[in-house]
């Protein structure tokens, strides 16, 4: 399959246009910002802390946000068949996927940051290199997922049903931990938990790589890449 | 140079018959209208654009470059016509100077507006200038007037003939045989039993001149129309006869869901039924008026006679025939 740079900028163009125009999808990393302003002003310091206010931000706009711009997109797309148009007009499916995940990456990178300050944690305790290379790779698994469920769902409605049990699962991950230790291990074996183990103890304790996030995150990036590709071989983007 | 040719091409899905026995041959730099369903339309579109192989039969294009557009095809909403097309522009390999073909297909004044403001007029001209710039040489349109207004088809006509002698090939279909021939091509019926048929469409001329043979009536009382089907002759009373349509220079009877061919010409059957109450409400068809049940405007310019029978067999009727139609039946 050729790739087209041409193309694939031309895609990256549209949809960074889409996504401003689509508020669905802007959605989860303004509430990202917001919810994390309104508990850092409402709630007691105590509870409230950076670690708190800051997982609580990423898993909102790279879990969430991930998830709903990798399906909703697609599925509106499919509903509206205007991706048949984009793939009559010589554009691939490779073409179109690169154009569209890469707008999303940088939005939720770009938040990620933004989480930082809005948080109220100094910028120098983070170890801006792991903290922007893990919440990008779960940005980008979370897209992955989105996908495959856009894939699956002919329309945003039904794009909306099959994501939010995925989107409650992985973004309640920290509340499922408080339940037992049981539950707590088992989700901290989720990439979502990875995040919430990551951002804890790189603010309260010092971090240093660790063997098993890093084992966490790259099984679920290849399960992610694998399980897309196959939806994909399968059902190609625009199956009808 | 043929630019497609189809030979016997059928294509099965899930064990039912979409396209049957279709033969074709499409040359470069013209255009013809297929009269065929919806779903039949799209499987026709994506075997031709070889995204679908045939079950049996042979399609060679002469080119690559074919785009296709589906009646239900979506615009960008969220776009101006202006970034919109610059989109596909970029897409496309060509880069066209978009600002100098506003004019051809009367966009100029929506350059800035969004699409979802647009008219479906309006949304089919971008549509087909979004095709034109990514300079195929193969267009094929479903049903491209479906919807549109009297003024818009008058547009979407001017931008479709600048489209053809720009040199591109054209093939629509619709399921609506006068929407073909308000495109002015020749048009082509798909049959499921046959396949293709090629309907003839005389020049309007001609027929002019068959209705000054009028005054040279002799009444006739009986009359049967005899068809010859291999060894044997049936002989058909005109009350059992619900239309007679020219397809190939042949006048085929239809009585109920079969065609029976005719040794006669058209023209000739309408000297010799005008008196049964047969009138030509087109240049192809022959009906009997009594089988009327329903006069059916789709917009100013097309109407359409439904016939009674469980099949509701609809036939194109000619605009500058309505009144000529009304004053008989009300006569």
């Amino acid at each position: 399959m050729k790739l087209s740079i041409r193309k694939i900028n031309a895609i990256f163009q549209l949809k960074i246009q889409s996504i401003f125009t689509n508020m669905s999808v802007m959605v989860a990393p303004i509430l990202a910002i917001g919810f994390v302003l309104i508990m850092k002003l409402s709630m007691p310091k105590m509870v409230a802390t950076g670690a708190f206010l800051l997982g609580f931000g990423v898993l909102f706009n790279a879990i969430m946000g991930g998830i709903m711009m990798g399906s909703y997109p697609l599925a509106e797309e499919k509903e509206k068949n205007t991706l048949r148009v984009l793939m009559t007009s010589s554009v691939n499916g490779a073409e179109f996927i690169i154009g569209s995940i890469l707008p999303s990456i940088l939005i939720i990178f770009i938040i990620n940051i933004i989480l930082v300050p809005v948080a109220g944690i100094p910028i120098n305790k983070i170890e801006w290199p792991i903290y922007l290379i893990y919440t990008t790779l779960s940005g980008l698994i979370s897209i992955l997922i989105g996908y495959i469920v856009g894939i699956y769902s002919k329309n945003q409605m039904q794009a909306g049903n099959l994501s939010m049990p995925i989107l409650l699962i992985f973004t309640m991950t920290p509340m499922f931990q408080m339940i037992n230790k049981t539950v707590a291990h088992i989700a901290s074996f989720t990439y979502s938990g990875t995040i919430i183990d990551f951002i804890n103890d790189m603010l309260l304790k010092g971090y240093s790589l660790n063997f098993k996030n890093i084992a966490i995150l790259s099984v679920w990036t290849i399960a992610g890449i694998v399980f897309f590709i196959y939806a994909y071989t399968k059902h190609g983007l625009d199956s009808e | 140079m043929a630019m497609i040719s189809m030979t016997n091409v059928t294509k099965q899905i899930a064990g039912k018959n979409i396209l049957k026995n279709v033969s074709l041959s499409l040359d470069a730099n013209s255009q013809i209208g297929i009269k065929m369903a919806p779903a039949e339309s799209k499987i026709l579109f994506q075997l031709i654009s070889k995204r679908m192989q045939p079950s049996s039969g042979t399609i060679t294009t002469n080119t690559n470059n074919i785009l296709y557009e589906l009646s239900n095809d979506g615009l960008y909403d969220n776009l101006t016509v202006k970034k919109y097309l610059t989109l596909f522009n970029k897409i496309g390999t060509t880069n066209k100077n978009i600002s100098d073909y506003l004019q051809e297909f009367s966009i100029a004044d929506i350059w800035n507006v969004k699409i979802k403001k647009l008219s479906i007029d309006q949304k089919k001209r971008v549509s087909l200038l979004r095709m034109f710039i990514l300079s195929p040489e193969l267009l094929l349109i479903e049903s491209p007037l479906a919807n549109l207004s009297d003024g818009g088809i008058e547009l979407y006509l001017r931008a479709m003939k600048f489209v053809k002698d720009s040199g591109i090939t054209i093939l629509t279909t619709s399921h609506y045989i006068e929407e073909l021939l308000l495109l002015g091509t020749d048009v082509y019926r798909y049959n499921a039993k046959v396949g293709l048929e090629k309907t003839d469409i005389s020049e309007e001329s001609d027929f002019e001149d068959d209705n000054s043979n009028t005054d040279k009536f002799q009444p006739q009382n009986v009359f049967k129309v005899a068809c010859k089907l291999a060894d044997k002759t049936i002989f058909f009373s005109p009350d059992e006869i619900d239309f007679i349509e020219s397809i190939n220079s042949v006048s085929n009877i239809r009585i109920g869901e079969d065609y029976y061919p005719s040794a006669l010409t058209l023209n000739e059957l309408e000297e010799k039924l005008a008196h049964f109450g047969f009138y030509r409400c087109h240049r192809s068809y022959l009906v009997n008026l009594q089988r009327i049940s329903e006069l059916i405007s789709y917009s100013r310019n097309s109407y359409t006679l439904v016939l009674k029978g469980p099949a509701k067999e609809k036939l194109p009727l000619s605009r500058v025939k309505v009144e000529e139609l009304r004053q008989l039946i009300e006569a």
